[in-house]
């Protein structure tokens, strides 16, 4: 069953990947071929802010049932988040070399998936810190919460409260539609497949850690010499 | 764009065939 | 009818209680910074320094009101977040943590802890503000920026003593304080610089403070559903 949803995905991203960088004609005003980032920007942004809900939501159930699996996920959400994070930085900065010249403008869009890096950024670092894994479970559930009411400000507030340079968003609160239907229906797909790669690759992450982390506890329960022989303990 | 949109299969083709290795196993570390 | 009078009594009842409990704490709070001179002084201190050395190094700016406004609102972060964090680490140094856990309920304690943190912070206003505009020769419209200022304490005090608390559970906690307030303070350095800035050019500032008001309640809500997590640890 996972299988076939994982060769659905495959060949899903696939068709997206050949529309966007190939198939499709690109036709946003005078970015020519170079346009064709935005279907991997605006994706990569998208997961960014979607992890962190993800893992917001993790650490508010760990908070209320202490459930290391709930931990474990919110974690792996952290982590993916700030790679696609890093990603969104790197090809929004490309994007905005193409179309306004310099690679930063402080354009607050652009800002705001920076915030959120730095959000990405302090939890780890919070995590670091703290050796005792219980209490920095619970310290980085806390501020995953707390971090995520600012989101919203970082992400959408902000943006509108300053003039922008920005182009207008892809789907205005009018809902007029700026792109051409070609080109909104691959920025479409690429987003529902940018997702469920982003679930599979939080599956895949929580589970090793889950896993790791039984076998650490297996090993200190029987003290068992054979414990690395038994199987790798390294899932990675 | 052709070649670009080529390497790019190509890498996501290896990519996939990667993380999918990872997951299967996973899931042989998980059933036992 | 009866039945929610009797509600209504009750709910007038747990209030007052709760403020009762609220000022409590503010006092000890306010006591204990009075026996603790030094400390507040320092921070004082650090403020005035900062605030004159900026001053100085900001004169090339020839008045422009975003970039003083930018580099005014620094001094207030840095300044308030060294005040700030004193707030739960100076629990830890006079090991009256213990004490407090046993004795207040975590959403008082952490009420009394941000309306301190406002007030410390507004204090640190008062100082570095005018100091700066008289040393930077600036003018400003006194209204506007007694508005931008008290709510940017708010806000600014609402986002930090949460890290502030997480922080004072860690080892290295003053470090950590900054490095975790950080990321939420953001929306309230960007919007105090406009808000500050407005005031300069005597342009109204509605939404700057609105949006400063906004951002503090919601972070004394989020702050008071997850401090009873770090108070009973």
């Amino acid at each position: 069953m996972a299988g076939l949803w994982l060769g659905v995905l495959g060949l899903w991203m696939a068709g997206v990947v050949a529309a966007a960088l190939y198939l499709v004609p690109v036709s946003v005003e005078g970015l020519g071929e170079l346009a064709r980032v935005i279907f991997f920007h605006v994706p990569t942004a998208w997961v960014a802010v979607i992890a962190f809900a993800v893992a917001a939501y993790h650490s508010w159930r760990y908070l209320r049932d202490r459930s290391a699996d709930r931990d474990h996920r919110a974690l792996a959400a952290v982590e993916l988040g700030l790679l696609f994070s890093v990603l969104a930085t790197v090809t929004g900065a490309l994007l905005a070399r193409v179309t306004w010249g310099m690679y930063w403008n402080w354009d607050p869009r652009q800002t705001s998936i920076l915030f959120l890096l730095l959000i990405y950024a302090a939890y780890l670092s919070l995590r670091g810190v703290v050796r005792d894994n219980e209490n920095q479970a619970m310290l980085a559930a806390v501020y995953a919460c707390a971090a995520f009411v600012a989101v919203p400000f970082l992400v959408f507030v902000i943006p509108r409260m300053t003039a922008s340079l920005h182009p207008q968003p892809v789907v205005n609160p009018a809902g007029r539609i700026y792109m051409e239907r070609p080109m909104l229906a691959v920025l479409l797909a690429s987003l529902a497949g940018f997702t469920g790669l982003f679930a599979w690759l939080h599956s895949i992450r929580w589970r090793v850690a889950r896993l790791v982390a039984a076998h650490s506890r297996m090993l200190m329960e029987h003290d068992d010499p054979e414990g690395g022989a038994r199987g790798s303990g390294r899932a990675d | 764009m052709l070649t670009i949109a080529a390497v790019a299969l190509v890498t996501w083709a290896g990519l996939f065939m990667y993380v999918y290795s990872v997951d299967r196993r996973l899931r042989e570390l998980e059933r036992k | 009818m009866r039945g929610t009078a009797g509600r209504r009594s009750t709910w007038l009842r747990q209030s007052s209680a709760w403020a009762d409990a609220v000022r409590a704490l503010l006092w000890k709070e306010i006591t204990g910074e009075i026996r603790a001179r030094q400390s507040l002084g320092l921070v004082l201190t650090f403020a005035l320094s900062a605030t004159v050395l900026a001053a100085r190094a900001s004169l090339t700016l020839a008045g422009d009101p975003d970039a003083s406004a930018a580099v005014l609102t620094l001094i207030l972060f840095f300044a308030s977040v060294v005040g700030l964090a004193r707030l739960f680490l100076g629990e830890e140094e006079q090991g009256t943590s213990g004490w407090l856990r046993l004795l207040a309920d975590p959403v008082h304690v952490f009420v009394a802890k941000v309306i301190y943190g406002t007030a410390l912070a507004g204090l640190i206003c008062l100082l570095t503000v005018p100091a700066y505009l008289v040393l930077c020769g600036l003018a400003v419209s006194p209204g506007l920026a007694v508005l931008v200022c008290g709510a940017a304490s708010f806000s600014l005090a609402s986002a930090v003593t949460l890290c502030a608390a997480l922080a004072a559970r860690v080892r290295s906690g003053d470090a950590m304080v900054a490095v975790l307030a950080l990321p939420l303070a953001i929306p309230v350095l960007w919007t105090t610089a406009g808000g500050l800035a407005g005031a300069l050019s005597n342009v109204p500032v509605l939404t700057h403070v609105a949006f400063l008001v906004s951002y503090g309640v919601l972070m004394v809500t989020s702050g008071v559903a997850l401090f009873p997590f770090l108070w009973e640890g």
